[in-house]
């Protein structure tokens, strides 16, 4: 088994973009693959990320932990930074800072 | 025959699709339809028209007042080529992406190209109001539009995908309309084996229940997408709109109220979403809408 390895989004999918949470399935698939100990994710280029894709790219993490290898991101700007250490938060602790909005509720046919 | 006329209000524009929808559903490809009169153009009145015209390549004349702006926004067809995409001050065309026969690999890195390509465009062209930029900030468009665009990749199996973006400064508002041919809410969730009957049935599960089509470790999780992007859009600093439509089911929320609605006359195969998100009067945190 080496060291480390490098996966570097952009180069995957030519986008500043990871929307997905099948763009996260397939970066874990990938670093299950490397066969390394340890995997960085590297997000030079990349300019948004989405919940979804952080909240999976947290599973995979954690699967991958459990079979010792660890998925670490380099390169994240702060605002992104920002979100996957608020998708972690959240995963504990479920209920957003805002209450769900308390508006009424109406049925129509139209 | 087609009719739109000036509204902002999205239930009337709602009725309005829906009629349209039953009179093109009536039409087989290459027949030629009447156009009685187009108005106004909202990205939600004009986006399905344009799907169903360009997919059965249905013929048309059209001289009223909105036609050059009708050209302008590359209606019906749409723009296909995201390397080619010429948006104006206050709008994105209409964008046309073919999802069909694609594989996986590349039908996912044409969705974040699509996410990628409409920040960009939001950030240079459509909304000059470098206050609306500042006070809303990028991030909540690119939020919004990734959950959407994930749903679509995720649980639609569409064959084709539709955008459509207006500013209107006056209103300091920006519409988005991004729509899918795929199976809908309900189709989706069929297919994932849960008990779900009709469409509005399925919108209702979708948004109170937060039923979803994800299972993890055999289990089924709650959908938080739709939360998530209704929360971060019909909050008290944004007072905006969400609209979710699938088969003959609508969902509208504003700040003030949910409304669950039952088209009579008209259905759309696939899923219609429409989100218009208002110039907050100070700095947005979208984070605190956000759930997982």
């Amino acid at each position: 088994m080496k060291s480390e390895e490098v996966i570097r989004p952009f180069d995957l999918y030519k986008s500043v973009s990871l929307i997905s949470r099948q763009m996260a399935k397939d970066i874990y698939l990938l670093a299950l693959r490397m066969n390394q100990r340890e995997v960085m994710v590297d997000f030079e280029n990349i300019q948004f990320a989405g919940r979804s894709f952080f909240n999976e790219m947290y599973n995979a993490q954690m699967v991958l932990h459990d079979k010792n290898i660890s998925l670490r991101f380099i390169n994240l700007s702060p605002p992104l930074f920002s979100l996957y250490e608020m998708v972690k938060q959240l995963r504990d602790n479920k209920s957003p800072k805002e209450s769900d909005l308390p508006a009424d509720t109406e049925h129509l046919t139209i | 025959m087609l009719r739109i006329t000036k509204s902002y209000n999205t239930i009337i524009r709602l009725k309005e699709l829906s009629e349209n929808l039953r009179y093109l559903s009536a039409f087989n490809e290459k027949d030629a339809i009447e156009i009685e009169r187009i108005d106004f153009v909202t990205p939600l009145s004009i986006t399905p028209v344009s799907a169903i015209i360009s997919e059965k390549q249905l013929l048309y004349k059209f001289g009223g007042e909105t036609s050059s702006y009708l050209n302008v926004i590359q209606f019906p067809h749409g723009v296909g080529d995201l390397q080619n995409v010429d948006s104006g001050h206050t709008y994105i065309p209409i964008i046309h992406l073919s999802l069909e026969n694609l594989p996986p690999i590349e039908r996912t890195t044409l969705l974040s190209q699509l996410h990628s390509l409409f920040l960009q465009l939001l950030r240079e062209n459509i909304i000059a109001n470098e206050e609306f930029i500042h006070l809303i900030t990028n991030n909540t468009f690119g939020f919004v539009m990734s959950e959407m665009l994930d749903n679509i990749e995720q649980h639609s199996h569409a064959k084709n995908v539709y955008l459509f973006a207006q500013y209107w400064a006056n209103q300091n508002a920006c519409e988005v309309c991004l729509l899918d041919d795929g199976i809908g809410l309900l189709g989706s969730l069929q297919q994932a084996g849960r008990d779900v009957y009709s469409h509005i049935e399925a919108v209702q599960k979708v948004i109170d229940l937060g039923l979803s089509a994800k299972t993890e470790h055999g289990e089924i999780i709650r959908g938080t997408g739709i939360k998530s992007t209704r929360r971060a859009i019909t909050n008290h600093q944004i007072k905006g709109e969400f609209l979710l439509m699938s088969g003959n089911g609508a969902f509208l929320q504003t700040e003030a109220k949910k409304q669950f609605i039952t088209l009579q006359s008209a259905q759309w195969k696939g899923t219609i979403v429409m989100m218009k998100l208002h110039k907050p009067l100070e700095l947005f945190d979208l984070y605190n809408y956000i759930a997982i």
